[in-house]
C-alpha cells in the first residue's frame, strides 16, 4: 500500500520572484531560494532578469580565490556568511563534479612587510600557519607571511554550472535592462531580489556604493600551483601584486581604483600588474598572456542585505537587497544567499503562504 | 674496434691516439666517457665539467630523453629509504638536490628546466612508526595534517603536509643536455655491451647505466621494480596526494598529472597493462573523486633501477695489462630524481680523484 504524504506547508496563492542580476550573487540566491522553497510551495516561480550574463559579468573577471579581507568586517554577520560559504564549497570538494563547478583546493602564500595579527578566518581555511624563514627567502621584498589551503571557485565555470542547475529547475532567464523596481513590480513580481552589484545605484541611489575598478592579466603558467598575495597596508587592499592560479590560466592582478568607471584595459595598469607580479615571481617573465580584463568590484563599507517594502499602486512589493560585496563576492556568496532565503521565508510567512519555515533552515 | 657514431647535436671530436692509462707520462686532457643519458648520466656530466679541469666528456647511451627511465618518473622529491646507505648520506644527497632545484624553481630558468614547487599531503591508513621522517626539515613547512584536513580522506587517520619540488624528466633532461653541450660535452648514440669497449679511447668511465649495470658491471644486486603510471589531464589539481604505502599517488605537474602506481619486483615488462591502468585510476579516484573527469589518459611504464643501496664508488678494471678506472653511479631505485644532484656531486668528486691519479706521474718501479 502506498502512503502519500501531504506536504504540510502546501498553500494556494502565487509567488512570483524576480531576481535582478545574473552574477554570482543573483544566480546563487535564485538557486538557494528555489532549492529551499520550491518543494514546499508549488506556485513558486523564479525568473532572472539581467542585462549581462556570463561571460560579461563582474564575477567572470574575478580570480575566484576564497579569501576575505584580512581585517575584521565592519558587519560581524559577514564573517559568518564567509564561513558558511567556505564550508558549503568544501563539502563539494570530493564530488566528481567539483571541477565542473569551477571548484578546486589551492594552497598559497600571503606576504607582508612586517608582522601582522592572524586574520579572523584562520580557522576557517585549512592548515593555516606562519611562513618559515626558508619559505620567506623566496620573497626578498617580504619578511612575514602565512601559508594556508583555501579554495578556488572560478567565476565563469561556476556561473555556467549555476545556470545549468537553474535551467534544470525550470528557472527562466531574460536579457533585460531593468530601469526601475516599479517596472518589475507592475510586471507581476511579488518579490524582487536585487542583485545588481555595482550598478545598484541605477535602481536606487546609494552613496555608499562605488566601483572598485580592477584589471587583471591572465597568463598561461601551469607550473604555478600556489596563490601568492602580497599586502601593502599603505596602499590598501588589492593594490599590491597578487598571483592566483585558476583551473587553466593564472590570474595576475593588483589594481583597485575607487570611483573609476572606465571599462577598458589601461596600459599603465597593465604595466603595474606585470612588473609587480614578475618581480614577485620571476618565473612569470616568459609566461604567455592569454587575456586581459577589467571589472568593477561593487565596493561598499558593508554588504547591503535587507528587506524593503515598496508601494506601487495598490500592491506591496517586497524587495530584498543583496549587493555591495566588494572584492569578496565569491567568498561570501552562499552565506548571503542563505540569509536572503531566510528573509524570503519570513515574507512567505507574513503572506500566509507558509505556516512556518521548513525545519532545515 | 671501429666506432659507430650517430652524432647528436654536439661537436664531434676525434678520439686521440691510444694513450695507456697509468703510464709515466702525466696526462693533459683527461677523456671521460659517461655511460647513460638519464638523469644520472647528464647531471654527473654537468658536475664533472664544473669540477674537473682540462677534461673532455662524452655521454654515450642507447636511449635519450624522452625514452629513459627518468622520463617516466613523476619526479616528486619525496625520498625513499635505502637500507644499505647510511641515513646521514641519504639526507645529505636529498638536501643537496633540494637546494639545487629550489634555486632553479625560483629563477627564470624554472619553466625551461621543468622544476616547480608543489604542496600536498602524504596520508596513512594507520599511524606510521615514524611520524616525522628524516627529510622533514629539508622540505618546506612540514607539519602534521589537521583533523579538518584529514576529513578529505575518510579512510586515512594520519597525514603530513608539506611543500616540495617536482622535477620533470621530459623537460629537465633536455635542459641538462643543453648544459652538457654548452660546456663542450659530446653526446653520442651507441649501445655499450661491455665497458672495455671504451678503452683505450677514454681514460675514465662513469657508469650511469642504471639497470644496464646488471650486464655492464656484472651486478646481480640490481633488479627492476616495474612501475606503471598514467599521465592525465586534470589541471584543476594543484596538490600532490601520496598514500604512505607509496603505491597510490597523484602528482600534478606542469602539463599533466601523474597517477600511480605499481611496484612489481623483478618484472622487466615495458608494455602497459590495461587492467593495471584501470586499477590505478580506481585507486586514485578514491583519494580524489574529481579525477573521474580526467581525460587524455596515457599509460607509461618505467623500470626502477633498484638496489639495497646506491652504488657510488670507484673500481679499477684490469684485464690483460690494461687498466680502466670506472666510477659507478647507479642503483637509485625510486629515489633517482630525489637524490640525483647530491650523488652526481659525489660521483664527480670520485672522477676528480681518478683524474688526479692519472695526472700524477707514477713512481718509477724497480721492475
Amino acid at each position: 500500500m502506498m502512503v502519500c504524504l501531504q506536504p504540510p506547508f502546501l498553500q494556494a496563492g502565487t509567488m512570483r520572484v524576480v531576481v535582478i542580476g545574473a552574477g554570482v550573487i543573483g544566480l546563487s540566491t535564485a538557486l538557494c531560494i528555489h532549492e529551499r522553497y520550491r518543494p514546499v510551495l508549488q506556485s513558486l516561480d523564479v525568473k532572472v532578469y539581467a542585462d549581462r550574463f556570463t561571460p560579461l559579468t563582474s564575477t567572470d573577471v574575478a580570480a575566484g580565490l576564497w579569501q576575505p579581507y584580512i581585517s575584521d568586517p565592519s558587519h560581524p554577520q559577514e564573517a559568518l556568511w564567509n564561513q558558511q560559504t567556505f564550508n558549503y564549497l568544501l563539502s563539494h570538494i570530493n564530488s566528481p563534479n567539483a571541477a565542473n563547478m569551477g571548484l578546486a583546493l589551492v594552497s598559497g602564500y600571503n606576504l607582508f612587510r612586517e608582522a601582522v595579527p592572524d586574520p579572523y578566518w584562520k580557522d576557517i581555511v585549512l592548515g593555516f600557519r606562519k611562513l618559515t624563514p626558508r619559505e620567506l627567502d623566496n620573497f626578498p621584498d617580504y619578511s612575514y607571511g602565512w601559508f594556508n589551503t583555501s579554495l578556488i571557485l572560478e567565476g565563469r565555470r561556476y556561473l555556467q554550472w549555476l545556470t545549468e542547475r537553474l535551467t534544470e529547475r525550470g528557472v527562466k532567464f531574460f536579457l533585460r535592462k531593468v530601469e526601475s523596481f516599479e517596472e518589475v513590480a507592475r510586471g507581476g513580481a511579488d518579490v524582487i531580489i536585487n542583485c545588481t552589484g555595482v550598478w545598484a545605484g541605477v535602481l536606487q541611489p546609494d552613496p555608499l556604493l562605488q566601483p572598485g575598478r580592477g584589471q587583471i592579466i591572465k597568463v598561461d603558467a601551469p607550473w604555478m600551483k600556489h596563490f601568492i598575495i602580497t599586502h601593502d597596508p599603505e596602499r590598501g587592499i588589492y593594490k599590491s601584486p597578487y598571483i592566483i592560479p585558476g583551473i587553466q590560466a593564472v590570474t595576475l592582478g593588483g589594481i583597485f581604483q575607487l570611483g573609476n568607471w572606465s571599462e577598458t584595459n589601461n596600459i599603465q595598469d597593465h604595466n603595474t600588474i606585470w612588473e609587480g607580479c614578475c618581480r614577485l615571481e620571476p618565473t612569470l617573465k616568459d609566461a604567455e598572456i592569454v587575456g586581459e580584463w577589467t571589472g568593477f568590484r561593487p565596493a561598499r563599507p558593508q554588504v547591503r542585505l535587507e528587506r524593503e517594502q515598496l508601494h506601487f499602486g495598490s500592491s506591496n512589493t517586497e524587495v530584498i537587497h543583496n549587493y555591495g560585496h566588494g572584492g569578496y563576492g565569491l567568498t561570501i556568496h552562499w552565506g548571503c544567499a542563505l540569509e536572503v532565503a531566510k528573509l524570503f521565508g519570513k515574507v512567505l510567512e507574513e503572506r500566509s503562504l507558509l505556516k512556518m519555515p521548513p525545519s532545515h533552515l | 674496434m671501429p666506432w659507430l657514431l650517430l652524432i647528436g647535436q654536439g661537436r664531434a671530436t676525434v678520439p686521440r691516439a691510444d694513450l695507456q692509462a697509468g703510464s709515466a707520462q702525466p696526462m693533459d686532457r683527461v677523456r671521460i666517457a659517461v655511460v647513460g643519458a638519464g638523469v644520472m648520466g647528464l647531471s654527473t656530466t654537468v658536475c664533472i665539467s664544473k669540477l674537473v679541469p682540462r677534461c673532455s666528456i662524452t655521454v654515450i647511451s642507447d636511449k635519450f630523453t624522452p625514452e629513459t627511465t627518468s622520463d617516466v618518473a613523476a619526479g616528486m622529491l619525496i625520498p625513499p629509504t635505502y637500507p644499505d646507505t647510511p641515513l646521514h648520506k641519504q639526507k645529505q644527497w636529498f638536501k643537496e638536490t633540494f637546494d639545487h632545484l629550489f634555486a632553479i624553481a625560483n629563477s627564470t630558468e624554472a619553466e625551461d628546466a621543468g622544476v616547480l614547487l608543489v604542496s600536498g599531503w602524504q596520508i596513512f591508513r594507520s599511524i606510521p612508526a615514524e611520524e616525522v621522517p628524516f627529510w622533514a626539515d629539508v622540505v618546506l613547512g612540514f607539519r602534521k595534517m589537521t583533523k579538518d584536513e584529514l576529513k578529505k580522506f575518510p579512510q586515512h587517520v594520519f597525514g603530513q603536509a608539506f611543500t616540495t619540488l617536482k622535477c620533470e624528466g621530459p623537460v629537465y633532461l633536455p635542459w641538462l643536455e643543453k648544459r652538457v653541450k654548452g660546456s663542450r660535452g659530446l653526446i653520442l648514440t651507441r649501445r655499450i655491451e661491455d665497458l672495455w669497449e671504451l678503452h683505450p679511447s677514454f681514460d675514465i668511465v662513469v657508469n650511469c647505466s642504471g639497470l644496464g649495470s646488471r650486464q655492464l658491471a656484472g651486478d646481480a644486486k640490481i633488479f627492476p621494480v616495474r612501475g606503471q603510471v598514467l599521465k592525465v589531464q586534470a589541471p584543476w589539481l594543484k596538490h600532490f596526494i601520496r598514500d604512505g604505502s607509496g603505491l597510490t599517488y597523484i602528482y600534478p605537474g606542469i602539463s599533466n598529472v601523474t597517477l600511480g602506481g605499481t611496484r612489481q619486483k623483478g618484472d622487466w615488462n615495458l608494455s602497459p597493462d590495461a587492467e593495471i591502468s584501470k586499477d590505478i585510476l580506481s585507486r586514485c579516484c578514491v583519494l580524489e573523486p574529481s579525477l573521474r573527469g580526467a581525460c587524455d589518459i596515457r599509460e607509461k611504464v618505467g623500470l626502477r633501477p633498484s638496489r639495497s643501496g646506491v652504488r657510488l664508488e670507484k673500481e679499477l678494471l684490469v684485464r690483460d695489462g690494461r687498466r680502466l678506472p670506472v666510477v659507478h653511479h647507479y642503483g637509485h631505485g625510486s629515489g633517482g630524481i630525489t637524490t640525483h644532484w647530491g650523488t652526481a656531486l659525489e660521483a664527480a668528486r670520485l672522477v676528480s680523484e681518478c683524474a688526479q691519479a692519472l695526472r700524477t706521474p707514477a713512481p718509477k718501479s724497480k721492475l
